[in-house]
């Protein structure tokens, strides 16, 4: 038993146990000179390792987060602005604050946006990890 | 610009339903129904600076500690050491002319009514006067039909929406949050109607507010809705939840502020409060601030002119089906139907919470009832407390003489003792009935029991072919314990506050039972099928009183709608047209809500709760609806306390106004 446990270690294969930790990754998009107006992005992530436990805007308005897709483990943000004065380039547009208790990796599906009128948009996304460990 | 991203947000993720504010009667042009909306505030913020009292603390304040969750998932908390008298949990004044702040210092509350659907935004502003961190615990009132499926941690300016979780799940994370020092919060269903928020590590000086928003419908009747906002709940006896009070010679600093805007759909001919100083400028309803002071319900009415809200049907069409909610008005023919003999159950409470005017009230009400009795009536009336009495031993016939003898008996009734509300519900049901008589149930209580939910069961179980009306008595009463025995017993509900005319209670009892209610209600359509209508099972409709049902339908939104019933020993149809450009985003929560009320109903009736349990859970995350078996958790990753998570601090409840603290908290 124990010369298989080390053989397993060996391999690398038994997980070092991580702690418990609260972390924030900011998502970005970059639609370039398009000011966005309506998003919906996954946030593809095991949920063994990372537990969303909260979402945050850089607004007044939270963006909205999809329970139903939560019950099956997906995270699925979505927001929307009518403000006439929309920035454009590379904006935050969610702060995701996770419970992690692996090291997960982490990466941004987009799934719709637009610009204001509704016109068809494909922002770049990208994640920078804002707080914890 | 709007219309099309409105149109974009529903294609996302139907996310209208979970946004904040607005019911959500909108075209599919985007337009409004009806008048114009307040825009939805999701907090308000008192301005002022704030001082913290920081050297008050070690004088005032018990200690509790937070201790491994208990059984049901709740929080329970345990004596600290600084405690001045050996009961838990608990912030007040020691000296009268003090006041010493607590944690809650201020809830703002903002509406919107359309039609009869409310969305509520509720913030609770909690504060730290004191020289180390706190956690604020409040255990707080909601409607027990609120759907809550937002919730929102606003600190400073920053705001994070909060995430529905399995309430074992969340709880775990809030406890990990608040160890490791982060701010955080957790906002637990324990009753149907009273609700958990806790705010961890709130640091000195510093302010944390929490926003909720919920939906649910109004009372309807007489052309009049009702709409009612809970601020404190009734010390009730056996209770499984203990709710810390204020005492009577201690005063609180938090109050409330509350604004209803209301848009009718139809001109409102009158608006009043039968509780509370108001002010009206159009539609827009605000608590004068010199009632705002949350020691009781706060109960709006407005009359609608005209003819009143006629039937209709509102839809939300979703991919492949939809939620529709159908306000069904008792047929006029009702009118012209004979009704069946009645034997009528009186049954009063006369409980030590009923001390006072309660009682008064409630016996006002009753002898009216009886002064209206027929000569073809029978009746019997119950009295209970901890246990139970009786003027006869059967119903007697309701000639003036027993009459006379009823009206004596009722006044000479004085109040005291427990509240054995089980008890005299197996009395009134589950004696025979005499001949081919209706029976008809009224109870007149505050509701102020523990087991309320095991007692609607009971009811449920033991109701043969009775009728329960239920009055609820008082200006706190717990709502959700008389509604659900009016909805079980298929009978209706009526809230008496201390400034009513207990008069207006007797009209409104006989006015429902004078003619035979519409039953055995259907619902259907062609091209589509109806399917988990709501309440379950259907209530019946009485005169003067329509009822909303809710359900779920597949395929395409009908043209036309047909309700179908008995009235009498008389069948009954009506065709209704349907606006099918109406949307209407609350109709999914509102359902789900429905849903999980009748899922508990059922659960406590059945030998495994297992199942139902499991269903509830089910329902409720994939609707994002809080409910005893979920919990919503939002935690600051970025703010990260130093320290131990510091004192536990219960917010203590208001006693309800006209409930005497010495006879219920004290009793105990």
């Amino acid at each position: 038993m124990i010369r298989a446990l080390m053989v397993l270690a060996a391999l690398g294969l038994v997980a070092k146990q991580e702690p418990v930790r609260f972390v924030a990754m900011d998502v970005y998009a970059d639609s370039g000179a398009q000011p966005l107006a309506a998003w919906q992005i996954e946030l593809q992530v095991d949920p063994a390792q990372a537990k969303i436990v909260g979402v945050e805007g850089p607004g007044e308005k939270p963006p909205y987060y999809d329970p139903a897709a939560l019950m099956g483990g997906r995270i699925i943000l979505a927001n929307f602005s009518t403000d006439p004065k929309l920035p454009s380039g590379r904006v935050l547009v969610a702060r995701v604050h996770l419970q992690e208790s692996g090291r997960p990796d982490y990466a941004p599906k987009l799934m719709i946006a637009a610009a204001p009128g509704g016109a068809h948009l494909e922002p770049k996304i990208d994640l920078v990890r804002s707080g914890g460990k | 610009m709007r219309t099309r991203l409105a149109t974009l947000a529903l294609l996302l993720l139907g996310l209208w339903g979970c946004m904040a504010g607005d019911p959500g009667y909108t075209r599919d042009d985007g337009t409004t129904v009806g008048t114009h909306f307040i825009p939805p505030s999701a907090t308000t913020t008192r301005s002022g600076a704030f001082e913290p009292e920081t050297d008050k603390l070690e004088e005032f304040l018990i200690i509790p500690a937070l201790k491994q969750p208990n059984q049901n998932g709740g929080l329970e908390f345990t004596e600290g050491v600084r405690m001045e008298r050996p009961r838990g949990g608990e912030l007040r004044t020691r000296v009268q002319d003090r006041i010493v702040p607590l944690p809650l210092k201020h809830t703002d509350v903002k509406a919107q009514i359309s039609l009869n659907i409310g969305s509520v935004t509720l913030t609770q502003q909690y504060h730290n006067p004191y020289a180390t961190k706190i956690e604020a615990v409040y255990l707080f009132p909601l409607p027990d039909d609120a759907a809550v499926r937002d919730f929102v941690m606003i600190i400073g300016d920053r705001r994070i929406r909060g995430i529905i979780r399995e309430r074992e799940e969340a709880k775990q994370i809030y406890l990990e949050a608040r160890r490791q020092g982060h701010v955080a919060s957790l906002m637990s269903q324990e009753r149907p109607n009273i609700f958990t928020q806790a705010v961890a590590n709130i640091e000195p000086g510093k302010q944390i507010d929490i926003a909720i928003t919920y939906f649910h419908t109004l009372r309807y009747a007489e052309r009049t809705f009702e709409w009612v906002l809970p601020m404190t709940i009734g010390p009730r006896f056996g209770a499984t939840v203990d709710v810390q009070y204020v005492r009577p010679n201690e005063i609180t600093l938090n109050d409330i502020s509350v604004e209803v805007a209301i848009n009718a759909g139809v001109p409102i001919e009158e608006i009043t409060s039968p509780t509370h100083a108001i002010r009206v400028q159009g539609n827009v309803v605000t608590l004068s601030p010199n009632d705002k002071i949350p020691n009781r319900d706060f109960v709006l009415r407005y009359k609608v002119a005209g003819r009143g809200l006629q039937a209709g049907l509102a839809l939300n069409q979703e991919e492949d089906g939809g939620t529709f909610a159908i306000m069904v008005h008792p047929p006029a023919g009702l009118l012209e139907v004979p009704r069946s003999a009645r034997e009528m159950i009186f049954v009063i409470d006369v409980s030590g919470s009923m001390s006072g005017r309660p009682v008064d009230v409630a016996k006002r009400a009753l002898v009216k009832c009886l002064k209206r009795l027929e000569p073809d009536d029978t009746f019997r009336i119950l009295a209970f407390s901890d246990r139970v009495w009786s003027m006869t031993d059967a119903p007697v016939p309701a000639n003036p003489g027993n009459v006379a003898r009823g009206v004596a008996w009722t006044e000479a009734l004085g109040a005291g003792g427990g509240t054995q509300l089980q008890e005299v519900v197996r009395v009134a049901l589950d004696t025979p009935v005499a001949g081919e008589r209706y029976r008809i149930a009224a109870f007149f209580t505050d509701g102020y029991i523990g087991a309320d939910r095991e007692c609607v069961a009971f009811a449920r179980a033991h109701l043969g072919g009775a009728r329960i009306f239920s009055y609820g008595v008082g200006d706190s009463v717990n709502r959700y314990l008389l509604e659900a025995l009016a909805r079980v017993g298929r009978g209706t509900c009526a809230i008496l506050t201390l400034d009513d005319a207990s008069e207006r209670a007797a009209d409104d009892l006989f006015q429902r039972i004078e003619h035979p209610a519409l039953t055995d209600v259907k619902i259907s359509w062609d091209g589509g099928a109806v399917a988990d209508l709501q309440p379950n099972p259907l209530p019946d409709v009485y005169v003067g009183r329509p009822v909303t049902l809710i359900g779920r339908y597949k395929g395409k939104a009908p043209a036309r709608v047909r309700v179908s019933g008995r009235a009498g020993n008389r069948p009954f149809e009506a065709e209704l047209g349907v606006d099918v450009e109406t949307k209407v985003a609350a109709l999914g929560a509102l359902w789900a809500r429905a849903k999980i009320t009748g899922l508990y109903d059922a659960m406590l009736g059945s030998g495994d709760p297992r199942e139902f349990a499991q269903e509830i859970r089910t329902v409720a995350l994939r609707h994002g609806l809080l409910s005893e078996y979920t919990s919503f958790v939002a935690v600051d990753s970025l703010s990260q306390t130093s320290g131990q998570y510091g004192t536990t601090v219960v917010q203590p409840s208001l006693m309800p106004n006209g409930v005497q603290y010495q006879t219920t908290v004290e009793r105990k």
